[in-house]
């Protein structure tokens, strides 16, 4: 959209700087004098772009940021440890900072517990980082929850190792 | 599939039932057991060969009345070198028949077939089940086997006659389960017969289907499917093999179950936690259920629809709860241990049983709602859960990966040994247990 109407705006300009009747022509054969001419135009369609370029850079690198860690829970348990709130912290500070972001909180369980009560504490886990980072300052209409309860393990098999690597939350941020 | 199946006969059933005949209380505090010999396929006249029925249907049909009867606990059965003399009975008729042989093998019943040829299809057989004390007639039935896939339903049927002729109940044969099976990544409905035949594939979605729960009529079946952004409410119409798929107010969808009246009962976290509510015909939220701090989910309700079961973490762990819909109020039923759940109200809402959390790995428990007194059921290695009961109120399945993947097993009221219900390869899990 935005492209579109910069090129509209170029267009215009074409226009004005030719003898009327002639729009036809310039608009399919544009001159190489008059755009090399309209040195403003160019500028502002650079800059926008930089600006673009910049804010997508950013949002890349905060959707890197913000899934890469993931925040871990006791068995049966939905309570943000002090790491995890440091974590969240950390995310909730990125998604302020960060224009145009959506995020999507993953509760998961391991499979000590039975699959339908684990469907409701991956809830809980995920309502708490939503809690979390509300209570930080992010737009609650940004943030969305979902619950893979035992069903998505990150790590397959029943050690405690395993287990303790799947009572987690995942954050999938996405651009808008 | 619609099965063409014409009963021709009913031969004889004897119901005059006398204190001296074979009862069976599947219900009482004990049962007895009851050796069964299932003879070898007769032919009805003369001359004619069991060799001309086409597909070997006489000799498969008694081998799946025998499979069939093994997976009742109260039948020990015997196999033809227990039978002294051999185990031809000499015929299928009792006139016919050498019981003594069989007395003297401690055989309680002896079931017979006596099949001729029918041209067009498989055959025509009788079958009939004896008392060999008295001589006593059980059972008797004759079918029409138009094709060799029928020789499952021939089979469930007059087992079912035989189960209900000995114990008043029989939709053991009757009845299906549906269950979930693991397909890679993704998690797929499926339904059998309460013996792993008949296997179906119900859906094909793409995502993780979860808690399949079917309605007290046996025709909808409920369950949610996840996919990559949502829970969906799924219900699936075994008439029109119509799936509907919708989106409910919140976040998670968990364990929903069909209402008496047909409404769908399911946990949704629309006010920040997750509660019970009743959903209306058109699928919007109706009334709440059960509503709490904690977590609520897991609704399971009796043949009368005043007894609704669940499980709540409003204690601190979750435990199983009962709610008498008609005066509202709740009270605890798992007393023991710290985790309980899954729970399943028997249709005449008198037993509940769940799953209990025990060094690690969970167990079937059942609690009897007269006496309050609790009882574990399954015992040995590895993890049970999400049993279900059987329509007659006798049979528990669940799921348990105690050799291995999860799959489906069988167990009674009485805690009998666990018989595996064959569903294929991949894990089972998630029973459900509905009528045919």
């Amino acid at each position: 959209m935005q492209k579109l109407s910069v090129f509209g705006l170029i267009v215009l300009a074409l226009c004005l700087t030719m003898a009327g009747g002639c729009s036809k022509k310039v608009a399919s054969t544009p001159g190489t004098d008059t755009i090399s001419g309209g040195g403003s135009s160019s500028g502002e369609l650079s800059a926008e772009e930089l600006e673009r370029q910049r804010l997508a850079e950013l949002q890349r690198q905060a959707i890197a940021k913000i899934g890469a860690d993931k925040i871990y829970f006791a068995f049966d348990s939905n309570e943000l440890s002090q790491e995890s709130r440091a974590i969240l912290t950390e995310k909730a500070d990125l998604l302020k900072s960060t224009p145009g972001l959506n995020l999507l909180i993953e509760g998961h369980c391991c499979d000590i517990g039975t699959n339908e009560y684990n469907m409701a504490l991956g809830e809980r886990r995920a309502r708490a980082a939503y809690e979390f980072l509300v209570l930080m300052g992010v737009d609650s209409s940004k943030l969305a929850i979902i619950s893979y309860g035992e069903e998505r393990p990150a790590v397959e098999g029943s050690t405690e190792a395993a287990r303790s690597q799947n009572r987690r939350d995942e954050f999938k941020a996405s651009a808008n | 599939m619609r099965l063409v199946l014409n009963c021709l006969i009913l031969l004889l059933t004897t119901s005059n039932a006398t204190a001296n005949t074979l009862n069976i209380d599947i219900y009482g505090p004990g049962q007895s057991r009851v050796n069964l010999f299932v003879a070898d396929p007769l032919s009805k006249e003369s001359g004619v060969s069991l060799g001309s029925i086409p597909a070997n249907a006489p000799q498969e049909l008694q081998q799946r009345i025998h499979a069939n009867c093994a997976f009742l606990p109260f039948f020990t059965m015997l196999s033809g070198k227990d039978i002294v003399g051999g185990p031809n009975p000499g015929g299928y008729l009792g006139q016919n028949i050498d019981f003594n042989k069989f007395q003297l093998s401690r055989t309680d019943i002896v079931i017979t077939a006596g099949w001729l040829p029918r041209p067009g299809g498989v055959g025509e057989v009788e079958l009939r089940a004896y008392e060999v004390y008295t001589g006593r007639l059980i059972v008797g039935k004759g079918y029409g086997v138009a094709s060799p896939q029928q020789i499952y339903e021939v089979a469930a049927r007059f087992c079912a006659d035989l189960m209900e002729a000995l114990t008043g109940h029989g939709d053991f044969f009757r009845s299906n389960i549906a269950f979930v099976k693991k397909e890679g990544k993704r998690k797929q409905v499926y339904m059998s017969t309460a013996q792993g035949l008949n296997i179906q594939k119900i859906t094909n979605l793409d995502g993780i289907c979860v808690s399949p729960s079917w309605s007290h009529d046996g025709q909808q079946l409920v369950f949610v499917f996840l996919d990559d952004k949502a829970h969906n409410l799924c219900v699936w119409n075994r008439q029109t093999r119509e799936l509907q798929k919708r989106r409910l107010p919140g976040n998670t969808l968990v364990s929903p179950a069909f209402t008496r009246s047909g409404t769908v009962a399911i946990s949704l976290d629309m006010r920040g936690n997750p509660d019970i509510y009743e959903l209306r015909s058109d699928y919007s939220v109706g009334r709440v259920l059960e509503e709490n701090w904690g977590i609520d989910i897991g609704p399971d309700f009796d043949h009368s629809g005043q007894k609704m079961v669940f499980v709540s973490d409003r204690l601190g762990n979750p435990h199983v709860f009962l709610k008498n819909l008609g005066t509202g109020e709740v009270s605890r039923v798992s007393l023991s241990g710290k985790y309980n759940t899954g729970p399943s109200i028997s249709p005449d809402g008198t037993q509940v049983v769940f799953a209990q959390l025990v060094q690690g790995h969970h167990k079937i428990f059942s609690v009897d709602l007269t006496t309050g007194q609790e009882r574990q059921l399954t015992f040995g290695p590895g993890s049970d859960e999400d049993p279900t009961w059987s329509p007659d109120g006798y049979f528990v399945a669940f799921a348990s990966n105690r050799s291995g993947p999860y799959q489906i097993y069988l167990t009674t009221k009485h805690g009998d040994e666990p018989i595996l219900i064959p569903t294929g390869p991949g894990e089972a899990t998630s029973p459900a247990w509905g009528k045919l």
